[in-house]
Protein backbone atom coordinates (compact mmCIF):
# COMPACT_ATOMS: atom_id res chain seq x y z
CA UNK A 1 0.00 0.00 0.00
CA UNK A 2 1.37 3.33 -1.38
CA UNK A 3 2.35 5.68 2.00
CA UNK A 4 0.44 9.08 2.02
CA UNK A 5 2.52 11.91 0.65
CA UNK A 6 2.78 13.83 3.73
CA UNK A 7 4.17 17.75 3.05
CA UNK A 8 6.26 19.41 5.31
CA UNK A 9 5.92 23.10 5.77
CA UNK A 10 8.72 25.01 3.60
CA UNK A 11 9.25 27.32 7.10
CA UNK A 12 9.48 24.36 9.46
CA UNK A 13 12.23 22.32 7.17
CA UNK A 14 13.92 25.46 7.13
CA UNK A 15 14.31 25.70 11.19
CA UNK A 16 14.66 22.26 11.12
CA UNK A 17 17.89 22.42 8.75
CA UNK A 18 19.05 25.90 10.21
CA UNK A 19 18.85 23.54 13.73
CA UNK A 20 20.41 20.55 12.19
CA UNK A 21 23.78 22.77 11.05
CA UNK A 22 24.14 24.70 14.07
CA UNK A 23 24.18 21.50 16.43
CA UNK A 24 26.93 19.92 14.11
CA UNK A 25 28.97 23.18 14.43
CA UNK A 26 28.54 22.72 18.40
CA UNK A 27 29.53 18.96 18.42
CA UNK A 28 32.31 19.94 15.90
CA UNK A 29 33.31 22.83 18.82
CA UNK A 30 32.94 20.62 21.32
CA UNK A 31 35.06 18.01 19.91
CA UNK A 32 38.09 20.36 19.27
CA UNK A 33 37.58 21.95 22.36
CA UNK A 34 39.88 24.97 21.45
CA UNK A 35 37.73 28.49 21.21
CA UNK A 36 40.91 29.89 19.16
CA UNK A 37 40.22 27.25 16.49
CA UNK A 38 36.62 27.05 16.53
CA UNK A 39 34.13 29.19 18.77
CA UNK A 40 30.87 27.26 19.27
CA UNK A 41 28.18 28.95 18.06
CA UNK A 42 26.73 30.58 21.08
CA UNK A 43 30.55 32.24 21.66
CA UNK A 44 29.73 33.87 18.70
CA UNK A 45 26.11 35.05 19.50
CA UNK A 46 27.67 36.33 22.44
CA UNK A 47 30.89 38.37 20.76
CA UNK A 48 28.33 39.48 18.11
CA UNK A 49 26.05 40.81 21.02
CA UNK A 50 28.97 42.56 22.70
CA UNK A 51 29.91 44.16 19.20
CA UNK A 52 26.48 45.58 18.27
CA UNK A 53 26.40 47.50 21.25
CA UNK A 54 29.50 49.76 20.14
CA UNK A 55 29.18 52.92 18.17
CA UNK A 56 32.50 51.07 15.98
CA UNK A 57 30.51 48.35 14.77
CA UNK A 58 27.54 50.30 13.54
CA UNK A 59 30.25 52.89 11.96
CA UNK A 60 31.82 49.82 10.21
CA UNK A 61 28.80 48.47 9.26
CA UNK A 62 27.47 51.67 7.59
CA UNK A 63 30.63 52.50 5.73
CA UNK A 64 30.81 49.26 4.36
CA UNK A 65 27.16 48.73 3.45
CA UNK A 66 27.22 52.69 1.50
CA UNK A 67 30.67 51.29 0.10
CA UNK A 68 28.84 47.80 -1.65
CA UNK A 69 25.51 50.62 -2.74
CA UNK A 70 27.38 52.92 -4.18
CA UNK A 71 29.77 49.87 -6.01
CA UNK A 72 26.21 48.61 -6.69
CA UNK A 73 24.65 51.56 -8.55
CA UNK A 74 27.93 52.20 -10.18
CA UNK A 75 28.77 48.82 -11.22
CA UNK A 76 24.97 48.40 -12.87
CA UNK A 77 24.64 51.35 -14.20
CA UNK A 78 27.40 51.46 -16.33
CA UNK A 79 26.88 48.17 -17.54
CA UNK A 80 23.59 48.71 -19.03
CA UNK A 81 24.88 51.92 -20.63
CA UNK A 82 27.62 49.74 -22.17
CA UNK A 83 25.05 46.98 -22.77
CA UNK A 84 22.91 49.69 -24.92
CA UNK A 85 25.87 51.18 -26.44
CA UNK A 86 27.64 47.76 -27.41
CA UNK A 87 24.10 46.57 -29.00
CA UNK A 88 23.35 49.83 -30.53
CA UNK A 89 26.78 50.13 -32.35
CA UNK A 90 29.05 47.26 -33.56
CA UNK A 91 32.30 49.80 -33.22
CA UNK A 92 31.46 50.07 -29.63
CA UNK A 93 30.94 46.19 -28.94
CA UNK A 94 33.77 45.65 -31.00
CA UNK A 95 36.05 47.48 -28.47
CA UNK A 96 34.40 47.17 -25.71
CA UNK A 97 33.14 43.34 -25.49
CA UNK A 98 36.92 42.21 -25.17
CA UNK A 99 37.70 44.19 -22.52
CA UNK A 100 34.17 43.47 -20.79
CA UNK A 101 35.37 39.79 -21.06
CA UNK A 102 38.72 40.41 -19.86
CA UNK A 103 37.29 41.83 -16.59
CA UNK A 104 34.60 38.89 -15.85
CA UNK A 105 37.57 36.57 -16.45
CA UNK A 106 40.49 38.34 -14.24
CA UNK A 107 40.68 37.21 -10.49
CA UNK A 108 39.21 40.28 -7.94
CA UNK A 109 42.20 39.89 -6.42
CA UNK A 110 44.45 41.11 -9.06
CA UNK A 111 42.16 44.33 -9.41
CA UNK A 112 42.49 44.55 -5.55
CA UNK A 113 46.35 44.84 -5.59
CA UNK A 114 46.32 47.36 -9.06
CA UNK A 115 43.67 49.25 -7.21
CA UNK A 116 45.75 50.06 -4.42
CA UNK A 117 48.55 51.04 -6.00
CA UNK A 118 46.66 53.61 -8.28
CA UNK A 119 43.48 55.31 -5.50
CA UNK A 120 42.89 55.85 -1.54
CA UNK A 121 41.99 52.72 0.32
CA UNK A 122 38.56 53.85 1.00
CA UNK A 123 37.57 53.92 -2.98
CA UNK A 124 39.37 50.53 -3.90
CA UNK A 125 36.11 48.21 -2.32
CA UNK A 126 33.83 50.92 -4.39
CA UNK A 127 35.98 49.99 -7.51
CA UNK A 128 35.93 46.42 -7.46
CA UNK A 129 32.63 45.87 -6.22
CA UNK A 130 32.02 47.85 -9.07
CA UNK A 131 33.68 45.81 -11.61
CA UNK A 132 32.37 42.76 -10.21
CA UNK A 133 28.78 44.02 -11.24
CA UNK A 134 29.62 45.28 -14.19
CA UNK A 135 29.97 42.82 -16.43
CA UNK A 136 27.17 40.62 -15.16
CA UNK A 137 24.93 43.42 -15.90
CA UNK A 138 26.73 43.91 -19.16
CA UNK A 139 26.25 40.48 -20.31
CA UNK A 140 22.63 39.82 -19.39
CA UNK A 141 21.41 43.40 -20.21
CA UNK A 142 23.09 42.48 -23.77
CA UNK A 143 21.28 38.88 -23.70
CA UNK A 144 17.81 40.35 -23.05
CA UNK A 145 18.66 43.41 -26.03
CA UNK A 146 19.56 40.74 -28.51
CA UNK A 147 16.78 38.55 -27.64
CA UNK A 148 14.01 41.75 -27.52
CA UNK A 149 11.03 39.76 -30.72
CA UNK A 150 12.16 41.19 -33.58
CA UNK A 151 8.58 40.88 -34.35
CA UNK A 152 8.24 43.94 -32.17
CA UNK A 153 10.91 45.96 -33.23
CA UNK A 154 9.29 45.65 -36.93
CA UNK A 155 6.22 46.84 -35.37
CA UNK A 156 7.56 49.90 -33.38
CA UNK A 157 9.46 50.73 -36.62
CA UNK A 158 6.10 50.65 -38.75
CA UNK A 159 4.11 52.26 -36.42
CA UNK A 160 7.26 54.60 -36.18
CA UNK A 161 8.00 54.65 -32.68
CA UNK A 162 10.26 57.21 -31.44
CA UNK A 163 14.06 55.89 -30.01
CA UNK A 164 13.05 56.53 -26.60
CA UNK A 165 9.79 55.09 -26.75
CA UNK A 166 11.31 51.55 -28.69
CA UNK A 167 13.69 52.28 -25.71
CA UNK A 168 11.09 52.45 -22.65
CA UNK A 169 8.03 50.52 -24.30
CA UNK A 170 9.70 47.56 -26.03
CA UNK A 171 13.37 46.95 -24.86
CA UNK A 172 13.50 47.78 -21.64
CA UNK A 173 9.87 45.38 -20.63
CA UNK A 174 12.00 42.79 -22.43
CA UNK A 175 14.98 42.94 -21.14
CA UNK A 176 13.71 43.82 -17.73
CA UNK A 177 13.64 39.67 -16.53
CA UNK A 178 17.11 39.44 -17.52
CA UNK A 179 18.44 42.57 -15.80
CA UNK A 180 16.33 41.93 -12.59
CA UNK A 181 18.16 38.38 -12.18
CA UNK A 182 21.69 39.77 -13.42
CA UNK A 183 21.35 42.63 -10.10
CA UNK A 184 20.20 39.53 -8.22
CA UNK A 185 23.49 37.57 -9.02
CA UNK A 186 25.68 40.90 -8.98
CA UNK A 187 24.80 41.79 -5.88
CA UNK A 188 26.05 38.52 -4.20
CA UNK A 189 29.34 39.15 -6.04
CA UNK A 190 29.38 42.59 -5.04
CA UNK A 191 29.63 42.36 -1.26
CA UNK A 192 31.91 39.56 -1.85
CA UNK A 193 34.13 41.55 -3.74
CA UNK A 194 33.93 44.45 -1.83
CA UNK A 195 34.65 43.17 1.84
CA UNK A 196 37.72 41.31 0.64
CA UNK A 197 39.01 44.47 -0.93
CA UNK A 198 38.50 45.82 2.38
CA UNK A 199 40.64 43.10 3.89
CA UNK A 200 43.36 43.98 1.98
CA UNK A 201 43.04 48.03 1.69
CA UNK A 202 41.74 48.23 5.07
CA UNK A 203 40.05 51.40 4.85
CA UNK A 204 39.57 53.33 8.20
CA UNK A 205 35.97 51.88 9.31
CA UNK A 206 34.69 48.77 7.16
CA UNK A 207 34.16 45.48 8.50
CA UNK A 208 36.72 44.16 6.57
CA UNK A 209 39.48 46.06 8.40
CA UNK A 210 37.92 44.57 11.60
CA UNK A 211 37.72 41.09 9.85
CA UNK A 212 41.59 41.87 9.39
CA UNK A 213 42.16 42.38 12.56
CA UNK A 214 40.10 39.82 14.49
CA UNK A 215 42.73 37.33 11.98
CA UNK A 216 45.71 39.11 13.19
CA UNK A 217 44.68 39.33 16.51
CA UNK A 218 43.88 35.78 16.91
CA UNK A 219 40.34 36.40 18.48
CA UNK A 220 38.19 33.98 16.15
CA UNK A 221 35.02 34.47 17.78
CA UNK A 222 35.09 37.87 16.61
CA UNK A 223 35.77 36.97 13.24
CA UNK A 224 32.82 34.82 13.25
CA UNK A 225 31.05 37.55 14.63
CA UNK A 226 32.20 39.72 11.98
CA UNK A 227 31.40 37.18 9.09
CA UNK A 228 27.71 36.54 10.78
CA UNK A 229 27.48 40.41 10.07
CA UNK A 230 28.49 40.17 6.35
CA UNK A 231 26.24 37.29 5.72
CA UNK A 232 23.24 39.27 7.55
CA UNK A 233 24.35 42.77 5.86
CA UNK A 234 24.21 40.65 2.38
CA UNK A 235 20.61 39.11 3.12
CA UNK A 236 18.83 41.97 4.01
CA UNK A 237 20.05 43.64 1.02
CA UNK A 238 18.64 40.99 -1.53
CA UNK A 239 15.92 41.12 0.32
CA UNK A 240 15.80 45.27 -0.03
CA UNK A 241 16.85 44.71 -3.58
CA UNK A 242 14.54 42.23 -4.38
CA UNK A 243 11.56 44.22 -2.67
CA UNK A 244 12.98 47.34 -5.18
CA UNK A 245 12.21 45.40 -8.15
CA UNK A 246 9.78 43.91 -6.93
CA UNK A 247 7.89 47.87 -6.88
CA UNK A 248 9.65 48.78 -9.73
CA UNK A 249 8.99 45.30 -12.22
CA UNK A 250 5.30 46.67 -13.37
CA UNK A 251 6.49 50.51 -13.69
CA UNK A 252 8.85 48.76 -16.83
CA UNK A 253 6.43 46.20 -17.84
CA UNK A 254 3.62 49.12 -18.75
CA UNK A 255 2.38 51.77 -16.66
CA UNK B 1 5.28 52.80 -62.30
CA UNK B 2 3.64 55.26 -60.13
CA UNK B 3 3.33 52.93 -56.97
CA UNK B 4 4.16 49.17 -56.17
CA UNK B 5 6.48 46.29 -56.65
CA UNK B 6 8.84 46.90 -59.94
CA UNK B 7 11.17 44.03 -60.96
CA UNK B 8 11.98 43.60 -57.34
CA UNK B 9 14.20 39.92 -56.34
CA UNK B 10 14.27 38.72 -53.07
CA UNK B 11 15.92 35.64 -51.05
CA UNK B 12 15.95 34.25 -47.86
CA UNK B 13 19.30 32.39 -48.25
CA UNK B 14 19.90 30.95 -51.47
CA UNK B 15 15.66 30.34 -51.64
CA UNK B 16 14.65 33.05 -54.06
CA UNK B 17 10.78 34.08 -53.05
CA UNK B 18 10.74 36.91 -55.57
CA UNK B 19 12.46 36.67 -58.94
CA UNK B 20 11.64 39.80 -61.13
CA UNK B 21 8.01 40.38 -59.50
CA UNK B 22 5.83 43.24 -60.45
CA UNK B 23 2.85 44.53 -58.93
CA UNK B 24 1.44 47.63 -59.98
CA UNK B 25 -0.70 49.16 -57.08
CA UNK B 26 -2.93 52.45 -57.55
CA UNK B 27 -2.82 55.32 -55.26
CA UNK B 28 -6.16 54.55 -53.65
CA UNK B 29 -8.34 51.40 -53.65
CA UNK B 30 -8.02 48.09 -52.50
CA UNK B 31 -5.88 45.36 -54.01
CA UNK B 32 -5.62 41.83 -52.67
CA UNK B 33 -2.95 39.04 -53.23
CA UNK B 34 -4.76 35.73 -53.43
CA UNK B 35 -3.00 32.53 -53.11
CA UNK B 36 -1.52 29.65 -51.39
CA UNK B 37 0.27 29.38 -48.37
CA UNK B 38 4.38 29.57 -48.45
CA UNK B 39 3.94 31.42 -52.09
CA UNK B 40 5.48 34.95 -50.97
CA UNK B 41 2.98 37.01 -50.53
CA UNK B 42 3.99 38.07 -47.02
CA UNK B 43 7.22 38.78 -48.29
CA UNK B 44 5.82 41.14 -51.08
CA UNK B 45 4.11 43.02 -48.06
CA UNK B 46 6.98 43.03 -45.97
CA UNK B 47 8.71 45.00 -48.95
CA UNK B 48 6.15 47.52 -49.41
CA UNK B 49 6.09 48.38 -45.69
CA UNK B 50 9.89 48.86 -46.05
CA UNK B 51 10.91 45.92 -43.67
CA UNK B 52 12.83 44.30 -45.83
CA UNK B 53 14.36 45.49 -48.53
CA UNK B 54 14.69 44.53 -52.50
CA UNK B 55 17.97 42.63 -53.71
CA UNK B 56 17.38 43.93 -56.86
CA UNK B 57 14.74 46.25 -58.87
CA UNK B 58 12.78 48.60 -56.39
CA UNK B 59 9.59 49.79 -54.41
CA UNK B 60 7.95 52.27 -55.62
CA UNK B 61 5.63 55.33 -54.66
CA UNK B 62 5.96 53.92 -50.78
CA UNK B 63 8.70 56.40 -49.30
CA UNK B 64 7.20 59.06 -46.71
CA UNK B 65 3.27 57.32 -47.20
CA UNK B 66 2.28 56.84 -43.28
CA UNK B 67 1.68 52.80 -43.45
CA UNK B 68 -0.22 50.76 -40.58
CA UNK B 69 0.49 46.79 -40.79
CA UNK B 70 -1.78 43.84 -39.11
CA UNK B 71 0.93 41.31 -39.12
CA UNK B 72 0.30 37.51 -39.24
CA UNK B 73 1.01 37.71 -35.73
CA UNK B 74 -0.67 40.08 -33.53
CA UNK B 75 2.43 41.38 -32.43
CA UNK B 76 0.98 43.43 -29.57
CA UNK B 77 2.43 44.68 -26.33
CA UNK B 78 1.74 42.69 -23.65
CA UNK B 79 2.90 44.34 -20.59
CA UNK B 80 1.13 47.29 -21.85
CA UNK B 81 -3.09 47.71 -21.98
CA UNK B 82 -5.24 47.61 -25.21
CA UNK B 83 -5.17 51.25 -24.91
CA UNK B 84 -1.59 51.70 -24.85
CA UNK B 85 -1.20 49.46 -27.55
CA UNK B 86 -3.45 51.81 -29.67
CA UNK B 87 -1.92 55.61 -28.52
CA UNK B 88 1.48 54.42 -28.54
CA UNK B 89 1.04 53.36 -32.23
CA UNK B 90 -0.81 56.80 -33.27
CA UNK B 91 2.94 58.71 -32.58
CA UNK B 92 2.83 62.46 -31.30
CA UNK B 93 -0.23 64.16 -30.31
CA UNK B 94 -2.80 65.21 -27.79
CA UNK B 95 -2.59 62.21 -25.15
CA UNK B 96 -6.50 62.65 -24.04
CA UNK B 97 -7.94 62.82 -27.68
CA UNK B 98 -5.84 59.70 -28.65
CA UNK B 99 -7.08 57.70 -25.58
CA UNK B 100 -10.39 58.69 -26.41
CA UNK B 101 -9.77 57.59 -30.56
CA UNK B 102 -8.25 54.28 -28.86
CA UNK B 103 -11.44 53.98 -26.70
CA UNK B 104 -13.77 54.38 -29.78
CA UNK B 105 -11.81 51.99 -31.53
CA UNK B 106 -11.66 49.40 -28.92
CA UNK B 107 -15.54 49.82 -28.78
CA UNK B 108 -15.89 49.54 -32.54
CA UNK B 109 -14.20 46.35 -32.48
CA UNK B 110 -16.32 45.04 -29.65
CA UNK B 111 -13.52 45.79 -26.79
CA UNK B 112 -14.83 49.04 -25.22
CA UNK B 113 -14.98 48.06 -21.78
CA UNK B 114 -11.40 45.76 -21.63
CA UNK B 115 -9.27 48.87 -22.56
CA UNK B 116 -7.96 48.22 -19.68
CA UNK B 117 -7.01 44.76 -20.02
CA UNK B 118 -3.43 43.45 -21.21
CA UNK B 119 -3.30 41.28 -24.34
CA UNK B 120 -2.16 38.01 -22.74
CA UNK B 121 -5.66 38.65 -20.75
CA UNK B 122 -7.65 37.84 -23.67
CA UNK B 123 -8.53 34.78 -26.43
CA UNK B 124 -6.68 34.73 -29.86
CA UNK B 125 -9.76 36.32 -31.74
CA UNK B 126 -9.89 39.30 -29.13
CA UNK B 127 -6.48 39.68 -30.22
CA UNK B 128 -7.01 40.12 -33.60
CA UNK B 129 -9.34 42.37 -33.26
CA UNK B 130 -7.05 44.61 -31.11
CA UNK B 131 -4.11 44.31 -33.67
CA UNK B 132 -6.55 45.30 -36.14
CA UNK B 133 -7.80 48.43 -34.11
CA UNK B 134 -4.53 49.67 -34.02
CA UNK B 135 -4.11 49.38 -37.66
CA UNK B 136 -7.20 50.99 -38.65
CA UNK B 137 -6.79 53.93 -35.40
CA UNK B 138 -3.62 54.80 -36.60
CA UNK B 139 -3.56 57.61 -38.95
CA UNK B 140 -2.43 56.73 -42.47
CA UNK B 141 -2.14 56.38 -45.88
CA UNK B 142 -1.88 52.83 -46.57
CA UNK B 143 -3.21 49.66 -45.54
CA UNK B 144 -1.18 46.44 -45.80
CA UNK B 145 -3.13 43.71 -43.77
CA UNK B 146 -1.75 40.19 -43.93
CA UNK B 147 -4.67 37.72 -42.99
CA UNK B 148 -6.27 40.25 -40.79
CA UNK B 149 -9.64 37.69 -40.32
CA UNK B 150 -7.72 34.87 -39.38
CA UNK B 151 -8.74 33.31 -36.14
CA UNK B 152 -12.39 35.26 -36.23
CA UNK B 153 -15.33 33.24 -36.09
CA UNK B 154 -17.50 34.29 -39.63
CA UNK B 155 -19.66 37.13 -37.45
CA UNK B 156 -16.55 39.07 -36.32
CA UNK B 157 -15.08 38.60 -39.49
CA UNK B 158 -17.73 40.24 -41.19
CA UNK B 159 -17.83 43.16 -38.66
CA UNK B 160 -13.90 44.02 -39.15
CA UNK B 161 -14.41 43.65 -42.52
CA UNK B 162 -17.13 46.45 -42.84
CA UNK B 163 -14.37 49.05 -40.64
CA UNK B 164 -12.00 48.23 -43.44
CA UNK B 165 -13.82 49.11 -46.35
CA UNK B 166 -14.97 52.31 -43.92
CA UNK B 167 -11.47 53.61 -43.08
CA UNK B 168 -9.99 52.63 -46.26
CA UNK B 169 -12.10 55.20 -48.45
CA UNK B 170 -9.30 57.49 -50.16
CA UNK B 171 -6.31 55.17 -48.73
CA UNK B 172 -4.38 52.17 -50.61
CA UNK B 173 -5.24 48.72 -48.92
CA UNK B 174 -3.41 45.65 -50.01
CA UNK B 175 -4.69 42.67 -48.62
CA UNK B 176 -3.68 39.28 -48.31
CA UNK B 177 -6.56 36.84 -47.50
CA UNK B 178 -7.65 33.05 -48.39
CA UNK B 179 -11.00 33.60 -48.30
CA UNK B 180 -12.29 34.80 -51.32
CA UNK B 181 -15.06 35.85 -50.37
CA UNK B 182 -13.48 38.70 -48.36
CA UNK B 183 -10.73 39.62 -50.81
CA UNK B 184 -14.27 40.42 -53.60
CA UNK B 185 -15.73 42.56 -50.79
CA UNK B 186 -12.96 44.95 -49.90
CA UNK B 187 -10.47 44.85 -53.03
CA UNK B 188 -11.13 46.16 -56.56
CA UNK B 189 -8.29 44.19 -58.18
CA UNK B 190 -7.33 40.96 -57.19
CA UNK B 191 -4.52 39.72 -58.37
CA UNK B 192 -4.33 35.49 -57.91
CA UNK B 193 -0.38 34.03 -57.02
CA UNK B 194 1.93 31.52 -57.07
CA UNK B 195 5.41 30.17 -55.99
CA UNK B 196 7.70 30.61 -54.93
CA UNK B 197 8.78 32.77 -56.08
CA UNK B 198 6.06 34.70 -56.33
CA UNK B 199 4.24 34.95 -59.73
CA UNK B 200 1.30 35.90 -61.29
CA UNK B 201 -1.11 32.74 -61.67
Amino acid sequence: MPRPNRRVHPGAARVCAALFWLALWALAARGVGQALLLPAPWQVLIRWAALAVTADFWASVGASLLRVVLAFGIGTVTGALLAAATHLSPWAGALLGPVLRVIRATPISSFIILALVWLPGGSVPVLCGALMVLPVVWGSVSQGLRDTDKGLLEMAAVYRFSAWRRALRVYAPSTAPAFFAACQTALGLCWKAGVAAEVIGRPGHSVGTRLYEAKIYLQTESLFAWTLTVILLSVALEHALAACLRAFAPRVKGV
Amino acid sequence: MKCGLEDVCFAYGDKPVLQGFTLPLPDAGGVCLFGPSGCGKTTALRLLAGLALPQAGRVAGMAGRRVAVVFQEDRLLTWCTLEQNLTLAMGKGDRRAQRALAGDWLARVGLGDQAALRPDQLSGGMRRRVALARALACPSDVLLLDEPFKELDEENAARMAALVAQVMRGKLLVLITHVRAQAQALCDTVVDVQGPPLTLA
